[in-house]
């Protein structure tokens, strides 16, 4: 440790620059995978509420939530099969409204699911709407971007009707738009009007259940339906949400070339310092140090450079966080955080194995003879 | 015997080379007593180098047996002549070798510490080899701030640090001036002499011969003269 940290405070620079080098490319993983994670929140979170549940889609929607539409035939022998306690439909209608008095339009999607799901979704402010109420709704805090706040009023232009925000909720959001949660009287209501405004009656978009995806396929399995049904975990649901993959894998790869970029700039740095330092090892070998003090020497040196790179990574992430504007969608769980730094310790530890074994195979007398 | 510090006993050193055998050593056999200071003569490619790495368990010889204080080194594991290094023997070589991000005084008590001695003790035997050896005025420079001289006359007070009963040097007044050289090998073989240690030390340097107790000349990989 001696040995490592006066070399440390000796060659300041040579370690500012590996540490500043370090540091940009984690730096550069965190953003990433904070803006990746962001984005699947504002495309997703909605739906990730669900997902504990497996849900039932109509076949031909090929998998996409958004296309699928189950006839209340095909609903109500769904959920006699299954049991009507361990399943609710799930409603879901994307529309353009308005905030009353207001001309700017605002992309928005209504949810209605069993009727006691809406106390699952945080509230941030404001309050629960009345169960019987046919005006009071809660929305994604994501609204206020376009001027709406509590308790304002917004007509929706698919139907007519005019609905109050009474409480603002949190990472609920579905294809980058704010979700509404409406109550059944309201969803009841909704639907009679557009239905009447688009000649076609409103139709649940899925059919959610408890069970397990093979279980629900076992059970709805040749069962007699007007309509032909799919079974999908609710990670298949939001892997298909318009945009999400295309999204998501763009960012992953470039997480994981940034990684794998990582790894050849941690294992050249190590390898090159190391075999630079060969008549040196070779020196304090001969003079009686052993190689497994030199190899806890480059350990601790490593693990001195990659604290302090890291920490400055994760100061600099923070900062941007702050400094990010309120569109941009940036989210990092402390899970995520982990796994990227564990990550970053195991590709150094793996190039710094490559640089102990490099110690225990200098051989004394030619390392100082310069051979 | 008693007196024995180092002993080569018949000892032969060859590598393979192609298909034949590169015989680099062949029967040394000599012992360096205490407080004896043998010199090591020849002419290049004799094998003096190949002998003070032997001696200094940084080979080990195809055949034969090298005792150290009464140990045979060849008995010992990779780990065990390590420690034996650090403990017993202490190395000059031709350049200095200095760790490059140590300061003068540093170089010296990184090896105490390698070696277990208390701080203080080794604080103490630093200042005085410094004194000694007249760089306590350079004991908070680095390396590359130093003259050659000043940098193997460190090298020295680093292989005495531990109190090594054997000196092993490599042509140590290679990069000395003359009058340098002279006081350097005189002080040593003034510290061995006094402090019961032995050293062996290869020089091509004949005007230092007269500070050795005896001279060893080699030539193609045998003792030729012991005198």
């Amino acid at each position: 440790m001696y040995l490592s940290w006066k070399e440390i405070c000796h060659s300041k620079g040579r370690f500012f620059f590996m540490m500043l080098i370090i540091a940009l490319l984690s730096y550069l993983v965190f953003f990433i995978s904070g803006l990746a994670n962001g984005l699947s929140s504002d495309n997703a979170s909605a739906i990730e509420k669900y997902s504990h549940q497996t849900f039932i889609l109509q076949k031909d929607a090929d998998q996409r939530i958004n296309r699928s539409a189950l006839t209340s035939d095909t609903v109500n022998r769904l959920r006699d099969k299954l049991g009507t306690d361990r399943t609710h439909p799930l409603n879901l209608l994307t529309t353009t409204g308005n905030k009353v008095n207001k001309e700017q339009k605002i992309d928005l999607t209504f949810f209605n699911g069993q009727p006691s799901q809406s106390s699952s979704v945080t509230l941030i402010d404001g309050k629960q709407p009345n169960k019987a109420s046919t005006v009071d709704i809660i929305i994604d805090q994501s609204i206020q971007k376009s001027g709406v706040h509590l308790g304002d009023r917004i007509k929706d232009q698919l139907s007519g009707l005019t609905f109050r925000i009474v409480g603002l909720t949190k990472h609920t959001t579905y294809s980058h738009m704010p979700v509404a949660y409406l109550n059944q009287a309201e969803w009841h209501l909704l639907s009679k009007k557009a239905a009447l405004n688009s000649a076609r009656p409103l139709e649940s978009a899925a059919v959610l259940t408890s069970l397990s995806v093979q279980e629900a396929k076992e059970l709805t399995h040749g069962l007699p339906l007007s309509q032909d049904v799919q079974v999908l975990s609710a990670a298949d649901v939001i892997k298909s949400l318009p945009g999400y993959s295309a999204e998501q894998s763009s960012l992953t790869m470039m997480i994981s070339f940034l990684f794998l970029i990582s790894v050849f700039i941690l294992g050249v740095f190590f390898y090159i310092i190391t075999v630079q330092k060969r008549s040196q090892f070779g020196l304090l070998k001969a003079i009686g140090t052993g190689t497994a003090y030199l190899a806890r020497s480059l350990l601790f040196q490593t693990l001195i450079v990659l604290v302090i790179s890291l920490g400055i990574s994760l100061l600099l992430t923070w900062i941007t966080a702050l400094v990010l504007p309120s569109g941009m969608p940036f989210a990092l769980s402390l899970a995520t955080i982990g796994t990227r730094l564990a990550a970053f310790f195991v590709i150094s530890m793996i190039s710094i194995l490559l640089s102990i074994y490099q110690i225990i195979k200098i051989d004394t007398l030619s390392a100082l003879e310069g051979r | 015997m008693d007196n024995a510090i180092l002993s080569f006993k018949d000892v032969a050193k060859s590598y393979p080379d192609g298909e034949n055998t590169l015989d680099i050593l062949q029967a040394i056999d000599f012992q360096l007593n205490k407080g004896e200071f043998i010199g090591l003569v020849g002419p290049s490619g004799a094998g003096k180098s190949t002998l003070l790495s032997l001696a200094g368990a940084l080979l080990n010889p195809t055949q034969g047996e090298i005792y150290l204080d009464g140990i045979s080194m060849a008995s010992l594991s990779p780990k065990e002549q390590t420690a034996l290094r650090l403990s017993k023997i202490g190395f000059i070589f031709q350049s200095a070798h200095l760790v490059p991000y140590l300061n003068v005084k540093e170089q010296l008590l990184f090896v105490a510490k390698l070696h277990g001695t208390a701080k203080g003790d080794a604080n103490h035997h630093a200042d005085e080899l410094l004194d000694k050896l007249g760089l306590t005025h350079r004991s908070k420079h680095y390396p590359d701030k130093l003259s050659g001289g000043e940098q193997q006359r460190i090298a020295i007070a680093r292989a005495m640090m531990n109190d090594p009963s054997l000196i092993l040097a490599d042509e140590p007044t290679a990069s000395l001036d003359f009058s340098r050289a002279t006081s350097v090998v005189e002080w040593l073989s003034h510290e061995v002499n006094e402090q019961g240690k032995g050293a062996l030390m290869v020089t091509h340097d004949e005007r230092m011969l007269r500070f050795c107790d005896r001279v060893i000349q080699l030539e193609d990989g045998k003792i030729r003269s012991i005198s």
